[in-house]
């Protein structure tokens, strides 16, 4: 079959050709949920004149870009890889692991957290494995550095919108599932994980 | 003289405009979720309508991709701490057989995911290699590849439905 040929064939198989619209009235409420939510965090409510010298002085010491970037825009691939090797400083991981520099799409839309939460995973990964390889000193230094990670882990409460990030209450206690494992002896929920997630 | 459009008229006119084909994006990919995700690809809109460009789809789709990976991503994370995994995600996330005939979803399963995403955003979406790269985040040269090469081993495992070496590609598109 000739490659121009296949997008054609694709169009003709296409599953949502027969889709039919949200119903007028589902719309409306999606839509009118949409805009009653919240918006981002305004900006701070200064007076006009403080406000432009502020702004101009910004402009002139930071530039305007990166200031328009932290007050407005969401965090960029760039930032994000920015965070990354800042938070990755202040989370150890155990002998013999390395950070891996995230694979991002750099016109991607992130959430805040997005570089700890790359960087918590990875130490999850790395401390789950330490441990299941480990030996008894090893495996109660690796329980020692879960706990920590999990007090650095942001949470994600139920009605958050996903573009915030962050751990659900299911993922801490499936998190706290493995480990109350860990310390019983049983390695399984961990290799699942490994093998799953690592 | 017109006044501007309100913040609320600009985001209804993207919602009259894009939801159908937002909504549509997520259900080829899971029937189950497209509602919530094409709704949470909006809120984002809505929260972030001074940075939708002029071409809105392209950078839609990305969005709902993204809100689509990140709930996979949260799925995938209790299925497996629950111990209960059965499926990677990347199976999870595509499974055309499911929805096309049988020969073309065979050979869509084949693909790799990567080369199956090109080409569905191609063929379902409507997008151009421009549209893609936004989708995607990745350049348009890259996207403009992969999109040929994708085209190029579809159409072989079409016409030869044997199993194929399809070679990988590490590029981040």
């Amino acid at each position: 079959m000739p490659a121009e040929a296949v997008l054609e064939l694709l169009r003709r198989n296409d599953p949502a050709r027969g889709l039919e619209p949200l119903d007028a009235a589902a719309r409306e409420r999606v839509r009118a949920a949409i805009v009653a939510a919240p918006l981002p965090r305004p900006r701070p409510r200064f007076g006009r004149a403080v406000l432009v010298a502020a702004v101009a002085a910004a402009v002139l010491a930071a530039g305007g870009w990166t200031l328009y970037k932290a007050v407005f825009a969401g965090p960029t691939a760039q930032d994000v890889r920015s965070d990354f090797a800042r938070v990755t400083r202040t989370i150890q991981l155990p002998p013999g692991a390395r950070w891996r520099v995230p694979n991002l799409d750099e016109q991607g839309v992130y959430p805040g957290p997005q570089a700890r939460i790359i960087a918590l995973l990875q130490a999850t990964c790395a401390w789950f494995a330490y441990w299941r390889t480990g030996d008894a000193g090893e495996r109660a230094s690796a329980l020692s550095a879960e706990t920590r990670i999990r007090g650095l882990m942001p949470v994600h409460r139920e009605g958050m919108s996903e573009d915030a990030g962050g751990f659900d209450a299911t993922s801490f206690q499936a998190y706290d599932a493995i480990v109350a494992a860990q310390r019983r002896g049983d390695p399984a929920p961990t290799a699942v994980y490994l093998r799953a997630n690592c | 003289m017109e006044s501007a459009p309100t913040r609320t008229e600009r985001f209804d006119r993207l919602f009259a405009a894009h939801f159908d084909e937002v909504r549509a994006y997520a259900w080829r990919r899971d029937p189950a979720t497209a509602d919530d995700v094409a709704a949470e690809s909006f809120l984002v809109a809505w929260r972030r309508l001074d940075d939708v460009p002029a071409d809105p789809l392209p950078w839609l789709i990305g969005v709902a991709r993204n809100v689509r990976l990140n709930a996979l991503r949260s799925e995938r994370r209790r299925a497996a701490l629950d111990a209960r995994l059965a499926r990677t995600a990347a199976q999870e996330a595509v499974e055309p057989e499911h929805w096309v005939s049988e020969d073309v979803g065979a050979a869509l399963a084949a693909l790799s995911e990567r080369d199956r995403e090109v080409v569905l955003l191609a063929a379902w979406e409507g997008l151009d290699t421009a549209g893609i790269a936004r989708a995607l985040g990745c350049s348009r040269a890259n996207a403009s590849l992969r999109l040929f090469r994708a085209r190029k081993r579809l159409a072989a495992l079409l016409d030869d439905p044997a199993p194929a070496p399809i070679g990988g590609a590490s590029d981040a598109c």
